[in-house]
């Protein structure tokens, strides 16, 4: 099934070579459906239904950690809440009920316990190596509880006689197991290709813009978590009348530990390769730890580290075509009266920002309002990205108030200002670089994070000015590039465009045209004077440059050592003794 | 009450021998090191080769963090150079390298406990009390290992060439230093911490193969709460976690204490923020 390397190259043209995810799958459950007319009866009904168990619980860790970015050491914890919990409403309550109570709690309460785990985890100020840890306690806190409850759990010797799926013949049990691998794989293939799995993706690898799109990407993780969570419960509930024992070890780490190896051996952030590589290892797992005991284990454990440092991508990598597919993007009219509002203001008043004795912002007092260019100039360390970092929810005020539109604003997250109407660019040029520009533009345009869900569009939606400014950039005839390979200029550009997409009543734009040349420089600053005046925009420019400041800003005020010293029009401001000084090193006295 | 209180300064000092090598690992090279639980392990184990040799136990205090620190020497140019500063990759192959190291030592040892002797079984009486000397040696091996390390730290020029690497590794190369060597030796240098503190623990949790699992997610907590690469942070997170966990264990029972540490380090964290 795998091409010769040479022809499989991740270019253009060459990309249909490629074995798309859905292929491979489709060509596994083919594969797994026909098994039992051609292996042994015991083989599959207990080797291949048994990884065709676990290859679920690979699906499920791949969805919370190949797409979304969540590595989760301890997704065993879910996978053992599951069996156990199936298990012991399946003994306690004689019931008829009791099979389908189990069932939904199987699923439930891991989803339950993920998104309450998940709440501390996505929520705070926190990294992926919190996330690693917080998850890695997990299965050992659960398994230490288990062993502490033994009357209700069994302990040590865990449940046995678990009622059994109600027929004997055990091909009926291996055809239930393929079709509910067959729905975990039609559900996160689903949750990829939509147009929710661009948005997963672009959290996955640049959370931070996402955010500043107004997407709640906590919340979107804390769902992602829990809905993994769920599926990797969901296997469990399955594993547990399929085996009809349930012990201590499926709640424990060894089994957490083998399934992150199953997904990085087959590929993650993608469906087929959590399947392949779940189904291969538990496959081949019997037969070479009868012959290699001890070894084995230990063989795995060198092929995973070997594939993490040489082979992100893992095997399917090596065969399949990991990259977003193309799509034929085709932009059209936003509907109109999508902007926040026609008239609003922010204003900043009295901020106040220290980092231990270092006081960054003092009593800063700033107002931007719509329909105008303001410009913000100041030298470095001025604390001017600072400023807007404040402004726009990065960093938090240590006093004072920030009003939007009249309302108080200081302490909401990023998302929450964007859907106010702010939105920002950052100083270093900051667009989703594993997407396409089509793609970029697609997230910028979009807010409501769950109706992606249900859709999977080529659509893009702009209002006419953000529309202008692509054609201007040339960048129009590329949106089928990845935004990563874009030079310095036109990522500047395109993160302007995906901003103006979005629509918003109040743009800040941190240092816009650094680095660009001076034929660039003049066409943002056309492009700047017309979306204030046709299109009524407020602009707030952080800038260094004098000369263009004066070509194109209305409104100018200075920012010198966390606090505003001179604020008007641009002629009074740029010719006032302060301004002066902080940029010529004296003042009109000394002269 | 006396009793109970030299539990918990013992439980909090053994939490810090245990985090401390990951502290300095993690905050000077950006390595998230998951198989610093192993290195423990390998600690432990180097004392049960020393016991089984017939020396006398007290000699694996010098051992083990020589053994460990050799292991890691060896295992620099191979491994862990490719993870200096990726904490992601860094995350998932100290992953591997810790289940590797669990199935060598459990091909080699067997799976099975191994207990090592105290290397004093003498006891000091505090009013009327009889506490086990050794236990009362934790703190004051805590204590010597946080001054020790702050000591290297903040006086010496070894320290201030690794706070330099710490803070700009780019800038610390352009004027000369050579960053490779203090990584190197850093990683040395907390592995034989790793190593120590395997041997200090030996005799109170036997050796076992998983054993460093169970020291893993606490240490880290303790670190992640404390701050990166903060010894102060360090000893205060130490302290907060291993009181709560020692206090819940004596009132209620250990796994329930082990519980309220994730909790209490849950809730720091989620009103702190990581460092």
């Amino acid at each position: 099934m795998s091409w010769p390397p040479g022809i499989a190259i991740a270019h253009s043209g060459i990309d249909r070579l490629r074995l798309t995810s859905v292929g491979a799958n489709c060509l596994i459950v083919a594969l797994l459906a026909s098994a039992p007319l051609w292996v042994s009866q015991y083989f599959a009904t207990d080797i291949l239904a048994r990884a065709m168990l676990l290859a679920i619980l690979a699906l499920a860790l791949d969805l919370a950690w190949g797409c979304c970015g969540i590595l989760s050491l301890g997704h065993s914890a879910f996978f053992g809440l599951g069996a156990y919990a199936m298990a012991i409403v399946a003994l306690r309550w004689d019931s008829g009920l009791a099979p389908y109570v189990g069932f939904v709690l199987a699923i439930l309460l891991p989803a339950l316990l993920a998104a309450v785990v998940g709440w501390f985890m996505f929520f705070g100020v926190t990294s992926s190596l919190y996330v690693a840890i917080v998850t890695l306690s997990l299965p050992v806190l659960l398994s230490a509880i288990d062993l502490r409850i033994p009357k209700l759990t069994g302990g040590l010797t865990g449940l046995s006689g678990i009622p059994s799926f109600p027929w004997a013949e055990p091909l009926y049990t291996y055809y239930l197991l393929l079709g509910a691998l067959m729905l975990a794989i039609v559900i996160v293939t689903w949750i990829v290709r939509s147009d929710f799995g661009r948005l997963l993706m672009a959290v996955r690898d640049n959370e931070e813009r996402a955010r500043f799109f107004g997407y709640n990407t906590p919340a979107l993780r804390l769902f992602i978590f829990a809905l993994s969570a769920g599926l990797a419960g969901y296997a469990g509930a399955l594993y547990a009348p399929y085996n009809g024992f349930v012990s201590h070890g499926l709640l424990g780490l060894v089994l957490s530990t083998s399934a992150i190896v199953w997904v990085a051996i087959g590929g993650r952030g993608t469906a087929a390769g959590p399947v392949a590589g779940a189904l291969l290892v538990n496959i081949l797992e019997p037969t070479l730890n009868a012959a290699f005991p001890g070894f084995w284990q230990l063989f795995l454990g060198l092929i995973f580290t070997v594939v993490v440092l040489l082979l992100p991508s893992g095997l399917f990598g090596l065969v399949g075509s990991r990259r977003p597919p193309r799509r034929g993007f085709q932009i059209i009219d936003a509907p109109p009266g999508r902007r926040t509002r026609d008239r609003m203001t922010v204003a900043a008043r009295k901020l106040n920002l220290s980092f231990g004795s270092l006081a960054v912002l003092h009593e800063l007092n700033l107002e931007i309002e719509t329909g105008k260019l303001h410009c913000l100039i100041g030298p470095n360390g001025a604390g001017k990205s600072t400023l807007v970092d404040v402004i726009t929810g990065r960093l938090r005020a240590s006093a004072g108030d920030i009003v939007i539109d009249g309302a108080q604003a200081a302490f909401l997250p990023p998302n929450v200002i964007v859907h106010r109407g702010v939105m920002r660019t950052f100083q270093a040029s900051n667009v989703f670089e594993t997407q396409r520009i089509g793609d970029n533009l697609f997230l910028a345009a979009c807010r409501r994070e769950l109706a992606l869900l249900t859709q999977s569009t080529n659509q893009i939606a702009m209002p006419v000015d953000a529309r202008r400014v692509l054609q201007l950039s040339g960048l129009d005839r590329k949106l089928d590039t990845f935004a990563g390979e874009l030079g310095h200029g036109e990522r500047k550009w395109l993160e302007l465009c995906m901003v103006l997409t979005a629509q918003p009543a109040i743009i800040i734009l941190d240092e816009p045209t650094a680095g660009l040349s001076s034929i660039d420089r003049a066409n943002v600053g056309e492009v700047l004077i017309s979306l204030v005046r046709e299109h009524s925009l407020g602009l707030l420019l952080i800038e260094h440059d004098l000369d263009f400041v004066k070509s194109i800003a209305e409104r100018l005020s200075v920012l010198s050592q966390g606090t505003i010293v001179a604020d008007g029009s641009v002629q009074a401001v740029a010719e006032s003794p302060v301004v002066r000084q902080i940029y010529l090193g004296h003042t009109n006295a000394h002269e | 009450m006396v009793l109970g209180i030299l539990n918990v300064l013992s439980a909090v000092s053994l939490l810090f021998i245990a985090a401390v090598g990951l502290a300095v690992i993690f905050g000077v090279m950006g390595v998230v090191n998951l198989a610093h639980g192993e290195f423990i392990m390998l600690g432990a184990y180097a004392s049960v080769i020393v016991v089984k040799l017939g020396l006398p136990v007290s000699v694996s205090l010098i051992v083990a963090p020589l053994a460990v620190g050799m292991i890691a020497l060896l295992l620099e140019p191979i491994f862990f150079r490719y993870l200096y500063g990726r904490v992601m990759e860094s995350i998932l192959a100290t992953w591997g390298l810790s289940i590797v190291l669990r199935q060598a030592a459990q091909l080699i040892f067997g799976a099975g406990y191994q207990s090592v002797p105290y290397p004093t079984d003498a006891t000091i009486t505090v009013l009327t009390t009889q506490i086990s000397f050794y236990r009362v040696l934790a703190i004051f091996l805590a204590l010597v290992i946080g001054l020790g390390v702050l000591w290297i730290e903040k006086r010496t020029n070894l320290g201030t060439t690794a706070r330099a690497v710490m803070s700009n590794a780019g800038l610390a190369s352009t004027l000369g230093v050579n960053i490779g060597r203090i990584y190197a030796g850093t990683l040395v240098f907390g592995a034989a911490l790793a190593g120590l503190a395997g041997a200090f623990l030996a005799p109170l949790t036997s050796a076992y193969p998983s054993m460093g699992l169970s020291f893993l997610t606490n240490s880290f907590f303790a670190v992640l709460v404390g701050g990166l690469g903060s010894l102060p942070g360090l000893a205060f997170a130490s302290g907060m976690l291993g009181s709560t966990q020692q206090i819940v264990a004596i009132f209620i029972d250990p796994v329930w204490g082990s519980v309220a540490l994730v909790i209490v380090a849950l809730i720091l964290v989620r009103w702190r923020g990581t460092a």
